[in-house]
């Protein structure tokens, strides 16, 4: 009886470790490279003296390249949110997927402009693990109406998560 | 035998439990953090045609000499955009020079063409006047913020250039061109 305890207990205690052990515990990972800034002045007049400012600028297609690394076989999907600093109310921010990238699993959707807002949003979905997905950005609603001079910071958050 | 098949059980399940408690939805983060930069704006344009003005011989000997009706088919035409909301731009205006006998009156009108908006400013009132004595820069319009005109043939602030007699005893015939600088500025 008492080696049968002590068996349990042992048991018990190896399913605890397991459980406990992050060697065992897989964490999909995101990574990013690259960054875009824009600067606006007199040149992105529409026309001149008494002209407007071009509404939207756009950064270059592979701007940005996403990683996701350390997948398992389950499926993961990207949502996008952001945050901001004295942003105007006028400007919108948007994004999307110019690339597959390069894996041997799958990859969908986010190929086409999303605004992105303050709270998570669906971008794509995939599977396996992928690099050099290229991302490009856009900004519209720019006037010289509206606008003051000055510095508009934003982040982008990038989440990943992998279904069980 | 059924003890140890039992252990073998439990031991299975717990294995397998602790396997499975790792397997939750793994999720993680990357940020992107940028800025977009927008410096002042100040420039400024005058569209339309030239102003024209002249002093002709009256109808009847001894009435004053006529005075042609004032121009005002030249607008300006400016893009500005200011730092905040409690910084403003002016444009002034200072004629090259005047005849002498002459009066040159200048106003401009709030722009109200389609092709513009913003925060115009304010145009000056009453009509400005300068004289040969008085070439200085003088204000035209007044508080602009953030704001662009237009380029249309009828947009901007339309500008209206007239001439007074002022002495005609200082009147001398011929052609007197006049240049009109307009600056847009910080208002200090």
């Amino acid at each position: 009886m008492k080696k049968i305890t002590i068996l349990v207990v042992l048991i018990l205690l190896l399913g605890y470790t397991l459980s406990a052990n992050e060697a065992w515990s897989i964490e999909i990972d995101i990574g990013l490279t690259g960054n875009w800034s824009e600067t606006v002045n007199v040149l992105d007049l529409a026309g001149g003296p008494g002209s407007d400012l071009i509404n939207t600028y756009e950064s270059n297609a592979d701007q940005v390249s996403l990683n996701i690394s350390e997948t398992t076989i389950n499926p993961w999907t990207v949502e996008i949110r952001k945050s901001d600093v004295n942003w105007p109310i006028d400007f919108h921010f948007w994004l999307r997927r110019t690339s597959d990238g390069v894996g041997s699993g799958s990859i969908a959707d986010g190929s086409t402009y999303l605004e992105i807002t303050d709270t998570d949003q669906y971008f794509f979905d995939g599977s396996g693990d992928r690099t050099d997905i290229h991302i490009q950005y856009q900004l519209s609603g720019v006037s010289a109406a509206t606008i003051l001079a000055g510095t508009y910071s934003i982040t982008i958050y990038y989440t990943v998560t992998e279904g069980t | 035998m059924k003890k140890i098949r039992n252990l073998m059980v439990l031991m299975v399940m717990v294995i397998a439990f602790g396997l499975v408690g790792t397997a939750v939805a793994q999720t993680d983060t990357a940020t992107d953090g940028f800025n977009i930069v927008v410096n002042p704006v100040a420039v400024i344009d005058v569209a339309g045609t030239l102003a024209s003005l002249t002093v002709s011989a009256p109808l009847d000997g001894g009435d004053e000499p006529v005075i042609s009706v004032d121009d005002d088919h030249s607008y300006l035409q400016y893009t500005s955009i200011v730092a905040d909301d409690t910084f403003y731009r002016t444009i002034t205006v200072a004629p090259s020079s005047v005849p002498p006998g002459l009066t040159l009156l200048i106003s401009a009108a709030t722009p109200v063409g389609a092709g513009g908006e913003g925060n115009f400013g304010t145009p000056a009132s009453p009509t400005l006047e300068f004289t040969t004595l008085s070439t200085t820069a003088q204000l035209l319009i007044d508080d602009i913020g953030s704001c662009y005109t237009g380029t249309g043939a009828l947009d901007g602030a339309q500008l209206t250039i007239g001439l007074e007699l002022l002495d005609i005893t200082d009147l001398v015939a011929g052609t007197y061109p006049i240049t009109l600088t307009y600056t847009l500025t910080e208002d200090i």
